[in-house]
């Protein structure tokens, strides 16, 4: 199913959630809404079910306007953070609760609890509570009762947010496997970025109520509309530098070094943008700046270097391979490739982005 | 090992003793208890000590005979099985007519918010405030005017309604404390309203509705002034109204027979905090953590 939001807002007294949102979800697609705490992503999920109404805008499935629908019209299911299980109830009895009060025939109703429990792997505990459940099998049920009622949109709001880190990426996994199987109309809420990326068709970035960007995850990492969203997805995050561009020589200074401008650079830029990973060790004295290592962060497979200069205000954050290792104190020469360089303007707006890496 | 060596020992926390504030608190915790149980025993005490024994000064702490004497003379002064009776219905009665309209009207208040649900339940509050004293003359007129006076219809009617306050604002902070997503969560499934209400948040706020109730069960259980005015014929009287014209019955009052039916007519309570102490304690616990 297709579903079009046309320019809602969503005010809570002087508060406003939403601010102007449009978008347009493809039937089947996996679609991602993230963004920091307050940014109006759980609100517009929300909306999408119909247990809150936009106060402007219009929210329509597949051409219809169902912004005033309730959310039992809508053919939609949602999967609370906290599951919203009933906990007097038992796996089973959650799953088959809602659709006790519909004409599918009880025989259709175990069915379809069996297969949606084998599915998620969940058979042997169809009667047990939910108190008594872990929390990926809690997660599971959750699921399985959305599963069971055959939507035609799955509403998810950060569902893993609960689960431990292992458990977390291994729900990840499942969740893909389970869209690819069903290939209904999902729309995801998270504050993980990370989940974000991995897991979406596309990706929509909220802050402070309004749509930064709209992208597949490739594009919204290597082609950020702004700083916020530059920011927000990756990690670590991008680091900014204030720069000024030299219109005659094209020639981009910072505090502590300049580098060669790309073409399409203007006279408006204001932050020069590189990714923690784009900043490269280089030979003693062949560097764009040398640094002192302040922090060094074992992660294993790479590792990340808290940089300072003297010149900069701001501190550098560099990732490197895993082989390398150096020691606080340590100083490092720095190389920046002006070809995957960031440029935004004084409002944010990015002025330059790299061109996306071809596929081989 | 000395006294003094066994309080240092008692009062060092490294030998796993007790601190000082601790040994402060255990006193309190105990008289507070001592508080409660003295009275307690001295009305068993009493209500097995014969009429020799009632007077005496000093008196005597330990019954000495202890005798069931006074249990079968007191039983024999009134129709006591029936007074039993009369205050399990009222009690009974007021209990689920309070909790059948406190529980819908709680779970509206605490769910739905529609024109006016604040200051209704602001008044159901102000309601709290009202001394019992000041509605006995408009309740009795209400049900003189109703034809209910000396009924345990018009006793159970003023009970519940007097309760009912106080069961809305109980149960509103139970309901509160349940997650909204629940609710929601069967909205979206299509399950209908008076079916969320009954299947979803009744079994959940059952340690609610137990505590609620009990409470209510005990307080009408010995409400004596609504009983004493508006029930006048003898064969309706609750215990709290018989025992009081028990006294009446023999001018000088015998302490250990009226203490002989008191004593019985504690034992109800008892045995029903006995059988549902979890499901309070859980149920008050639950109010506490919110």
């Amino acid at each position: 199913m297709n579903i079009e939001l046309n320019n809602i807002t969503k005010r809570f007294g002087d508060l406003v959630a939403v601010n102007d949102l449009s978008m347009s979800i493809q039937d089947g697609e996996f679609i991602t809404l993230v963004g920091p705490s307050g940014c109006g992503k759980t609100t517009t999920l929300r909306m999408i079910a119909g247990l809150e109404t936009p106060t402007e805008g219009t929210i329509e499935f597949d051409g219809k306007d169902v912004t005033n629908a309730s959310p039992q019209e809508r053919k939609i299911a949602f999967v609370f953070q906290a599951y919203a299980l009933y906990p007097h109830m038992t796996a089973r009895k959650n799953m088959s609760f809602a659709l006790e009060h519909t004409d599918v025939p009880e025989d259709e109703i175990d069915q379809r609890i069996n297969e949606a429990a084998s599915m998620l792997g969940i058979e042997g505990h169809l009667d047990k509570r939910p108190p008594s459940l872990s929390g990926g099998q809690q997660q599971r049920v959750a699921l399985g009762r959305s599963i069971v009622r055959d939507p035609e949109i799955f509403l998810l709001d950060e569902p893993l947010s609960n689960l431990d880190a292992k458990l977390r990426v291994q729900m990840r996994a499942e969740l893909q496997q389970l869209h690819q199987e069903i290939k209904t109309t999902t729309v995801y809420v998270t504050h993980d970025q990370e989940e974000a990326m991995t897991m979406s068709d596309r990706v929509a970035i909220l802050n402070d109520g309004k749509l930064q960007q709209i992208d597949t995850p490739g594009v919204v990492y290597s082609q950020p509309a702004n700083q916020f969203v530059a920011g927000f997805i990756g990690s670590p995050s991008m680091n900014f530098l204030d720069c000024q561009l030299d219109g005659s020589s094209k020639t981009l200074r910072t505090s502590a070094f300049s580098l060669q401008a790309p073409e399409e650079a203007s006279e408006d830029v204001e932050t020069l943008g590189v990714r923690p990973e784009e900043l490269t060790i280089a030979p003693s004295g062949e560097g764009d700046l040398s640094a002192e290592v302040s922090v060094f962060e074992q992660i294993g497979s790479y590792n990340i270097l808290y940089l300072e200069n003297d010149d900069l205000d701001e501190e550098l954050v560099a990732q490197v391979e895993g082989s390398n290792h150096f020691d606080p104190g340590e100083r490092v020469d720095i190389q920046i490739d002006p070809t995957h360089i960031h440029l935004f303007d004084r409002d944010g707006d990015a002025v330059y982005n790299p061109p996306l890496p071809s596929k081989e | 090992m000395s006294v003094a060596d066994r309080l240092t020992g008692f009062l060092d926390t490294d030998q796993g003793g007790l601190t000082l504030a601790q040994v402060l608190r255990y006193i309190a915790v105990l008289i507070a208890v001592l508080f409660v149980l003295i009275p307690l025993y001295w009305m068993v005490a009493t209500s097995l000590k014969d009429a020799a024994q009632i007077g005496v000064f000093p008196p005597n702490l330990v019954p000495d005979p202890a005798t069931l004497e006074p249990y079968f003379e007191a039983w024999d002064t009134g129709p006591w099985g029936q007074y039993f009776i009369n205050t399990v219905i009222v009690s009974s009665g007021a209990t689920i007519g309070a909790l059948a309209i406190a529980t819908p009207a709680a779970y509206a208040l605490a769910r739905f918010d529609f024109p006016g649900s604040n200051p209704i339940y602001l008044l159901f509050m102000g309601l709290l405030m009202i001394p019992a004293q000041i509605l006995l003359i408009p309740l009795y007129n209400l049900l003189a005017n109703l034809g209910l006076v000396d009924t345990r219809l018009g006793l159970i009617l003023v009970y519940s309604t007097f309760f009912l306050a106080f069961s809305v604002f109980l149960l509103h902070s139970f309901m509160t404390n349940l997650p909204e997503s629940l609710e929601e969560a069967a909205r979206i499934g299509g399950v209908p309203e008076w079916k969320i209400f009954g299947k979803v948040i009744l079994p959940l706020v059952k340690p609610g509705l137990t505590a609620t109730g009990m409470l209510i069960f005990v307080f009408t259980w010995n409400e004596f002034l609504f009983a004493l005015t508006i029930l006048q014929s003898e064969e309706l009287y609750t215990i709290s109204v018989g025992l009081q014209s028990f006294q009446g019955i023999h001018g000088a009052t015998m302490y250990n027979q009226l203490f002989a039916m008191s004593t019985l007519a504690t034992l109800p309570v008892v045995i029903l905090f006995a059988l549902f102490s979890d499901k309070f304690i859980e149920g008050i616990a639950g109010l506490e953590m919110q």
